[in-house]
């Protein structure tokens, strides 16, 4: 279980590598140009390199072999602590004493931080049009702080309000991005506020 | 003399108002990104991107390369003053630089650095300068063949460096690949993966993938690990009072070894396309540990330690630069930003722009010179105001970042659904961390994905698509013989070592 599990991602890509493959078999050379590689020849090549090689870490895995080159990495790290000069970079690196540094992908996920974030994230993308830029980022910035646990009752709105409002002026102002206003009161919120801030 | 003359003129448009401003702007940004806790200086260099397109090029690439310049030395100080390696090239510094300040020698473990910083930005400015015309010339030389190959190893580097895993790394590159022929090809006129959908006819950007991949996936790994960093700077320590101190002339004059070994690891490594600044900071720190006079002490307080990893990690801006301006093949993660930026600009860095926008690449050349002076300064006078950003919790910190990218997403094109492109690769990106997919060959891959086609398609139209060409022309053939050492050489090498090495795992006795 625990094997087919660890080729999951492999499994994944492996289909969808298979399905992008398909949805090119239509495309071809206009007027089917006799010898030339065709649109699909570049795409096509690098499907089938790729599924060569989801194939070849399925089994890889599937068989239980560890893998080679973290093998190997951990082997020149006991040969370098064992004082051998194995000399590659790999080794170099090891040569340095160890130290506790960032974050290991196999930590324990918050998925009580992560999954509110994504949500808020799509929430942000999805509603900046209709809301605007100014309100959606107050909000956004204000729940997304509070979901990453920086929780003061004071400085979370009022750090969003004027980081909102310092941003809607760059961007707008300096750098001349063209933001979205928001439809309805949120359109007037925003014309109300370019004007205040002398943005045309 | 030309050169100079070039150079001299590169330096007058620098200290033009405008660009002296956006270069000390550059310069403050990177050294903040280095620093913040949750940024990186490739993420910083990402997010600044768009707001580069209202600029002229020349201030655009003054502005990165500020900011790349002055991102190798920020996180110097925060890994030395409280064990937090603001960048991962910064890692090296904890074993000699904090401990120095655990000995109470911060002052002089900081001025160490920056000295270190100093002598290896600007003696590989000069290498780079002078490497630059030469390589240039001789690129001048190839064709597309040639090109191909050189792209190749670009490539290769990347998938060779890209981590633990190879297979990641080359199914990391084969979706950026992929996701760069998105759209209607440029041969042809033929749609391609789009699905009849609108947004994906014109393709995907390349800056949607790196903003989304870097930037919020980044966000999003460190939001689910509960953010780590927060929580680690010990109160005491903070409450010290900081300033760097210079070592004496006769200190660093017996270190002198530790200087050029540092420099010229850095160079070198910089110069191999994927490299950059990390690697750098590593081979050094393990050379000077090897071969340095003093490198048995290294990891109890040497300032050897520091002046090799620093004055590599700086020095690899210079060689990281050259492949890029010479070829258009970038040597590390900030460098392949900065090729974006010229893409954005519509110039494709190679030979050919040393004839046709030769002030631009000179501007370039001086504004790395004179950004390693400013960031020497700003490094010696914003130690206090540089250790108070740490006070900023990492969630605030994040939150603005998503909005930046989310700003960058619509000065790119003012397109909705590119928002919804960059969501998606955040959440790409997070799960490519999650699962120990490299990014960086995801970016490349995107960036050099339509230079890579084009070319190897013209090949084939140009021979008859006689895919030997490749191997029939030197020099095509050796940077391709080059590529796939550098692609199986730690395959062959884990074969050798496992027949080597007895089962147990007991010393080899060869």
């Amino acid at each position: 279980m625990i094997r087919i599990r660890r080729t999951a991602p492999y499994l994944v890509l492996l289909g969808f590598s298979g399905f992008l493959l398909w949805s090119l078999s239509g495309v071809a050379a206009p007027g089917g140009a006799p010898g030339a590689l065709g649109p699909a020849f570049w795409p096509r090549a690098i499907l089938i390199v790729m599924m060569l090689l989801c194939t070849y870490e399925i089994l890889k895995r599937l068989a239980g072999a560890k893998d080679q080159f973290t093998g190997f990495i951990a082997r020149q790290e006991e040969a370098a602590k064992r004082g051998e000069e194995v000399g590659s970079v790999a080794t170099l690196m090891a040569s340095a004493p160890s130290v506790d540094v960032g974050t290991e992908q196999n930590e324990p996920l918050f998925l009580g931080k992560l999954l509110p974030g994504i949500g808020l994230i799509a929430l942000y993308a999805m509603g900046i049009q209709t809301v605007g830029f100014f309100v959606s980022s107050t909000v956004f910035l204000s729940v997304f702080a509070a979901i990453g646990g920086a929780r003061h009752r004071l400085w979370n709105p009022v750090v969003s309000v004027i980081g909102s409002l310092l941003f809607f002026f760059v961007f707008t102002k300096i750098a001349y991005i063209s933001l979205p206003l928001g439809t309805g009161i949120f359109k007037e919120i925003s014309l109300a506020l370019m004007q205040i801030m002398g943005v045309k | 003399m030309e050169t100079l003359a070039h150079l001299m003129q590169g330096v007058l448009t620098v200290f033009a108002p405008v660009n002296l401003l956006v270069m000390v702007i550059g310069l403050v940004l990177g050294m903040l990104v280095a620093v913040l806790p949750g940024l990186t200086l490739v993420m910083g260099v990402v997010l600044a991107l768009p707001f580069t397109y209202q600029m002229g090029v020349g201030p655009a690439l003054i502005l990165l390369t500020a900011m790349y310049v002055s991102g190798t030395y920020g996180g110097a100080i925060t890994a030395i003053l409280f064990r937090i390696p603001g960048e991962p090239m910064d890692v090296p510094l904890l074993w000699d630089g904090y401990e120095m300040t655990r000995q109470g020698l911060a002052a002089k473990a900081l001025g160490y650095s920056l000295i270190a910083a100093f002598v290896g930005g600007i003696a590989s400015a000069v290498l780079m300068v002078a490497m630059a015309k030469p390589v240039a010339d001789i690129a001048l030389k190839f064709s597309s063949p040639e090109f191909f190959a050189v792209i190749v190893f670009g490539l290769s580097s990347v998938v060779s460096l890209g981590g633990k895993s190879m297979i990641n790394a080359l199914i990391s590159l084969c979706m950026g690949l992929l996701i760069a022929s998105v759209g209607v090809d440029s041969m042809y006129g033929q749609e391609r993966l789009a699905f009849g959908q609108p947004f994906l006819l014109d393709g995907i950007e390349f800056l949607l993938v790196m903003v989304g991949a870097y930037g919020i996936g980044e966000v999003l790994t460190r939001l689910g690990a509960g953010y780590p960093a927060d929580a680690v700077i010990d109160p005491a320590t903070k409450t010290k009072r900081f300033e760097t101190a210079f070592p004496r002339w006769s200190e660093i004059y017996s270190k002198r070894g530790s200087f050029v070994r540092g420099t010229t690891a850095g160079v070198v490594v910089g110069l191999v396309p994927g490299a950059g600044a990390t690697v750098s900071s590593f081979v050094a720190y393990g050379l000077e540990r090897q071969y340095g006079k003093n490198g048995s002490a290294l990891g109890t307080g040497a300032p050897e330690g520091i002046i090799a990893a620093k004055s590599a990690a700086t020095a690899s801006v210079g060689g990281a630069l050259v492949p890029l301006l010479t070829m258009g093949i970038p040597g590390s993660g900030a460098t392949a930003i900065i090729l974006a930026a010229f893409l954005l600009h519509g110039i494709q860095p190679g030979p050919q722009v040393f004839v046709s926008s030769s002030a631009l690449i000179y501007t370039v050349f001086a504004s790395v010179f004179i950004s390693v002076i400013g960031m020497c300064i700003l490094g010696y006078f914003a130690i206090k105001p540089l250790t108070k950003v740490l006070d900023a919790p990492e969630a605030v910190v994040s939150a603005f970042v998503v909005m930046f990218c989310f700003v960058g997403a619509f000065a790119a094109r003012n397109n909705m659904s590119d928002l919804y492109v960059i969501a998606a690769f955040g959440l790409i990106g997070f799960l490519f961390e999650r699962f120990k997919f490299p990014i960086a060959p995801l970016v490349l891959g995107t960036i050099l994905g339509p230079l890579a086609e084009d070319n190897f398609m013209t090949t084939m139209v140009s021979f008859s698509n006689d895919w030997t060409i490749f191997f029939t022309r030197p020099i095509s053939l050796t940077i391709l013989v080059i590529a796939a050492i550098g692609v199986f050489y730690p395959a062959i090498r884990a074969t050798t070592l496992k027949r080597r090495v007895p089962s147990d795992g007991g010393p080899s006795s060869s």
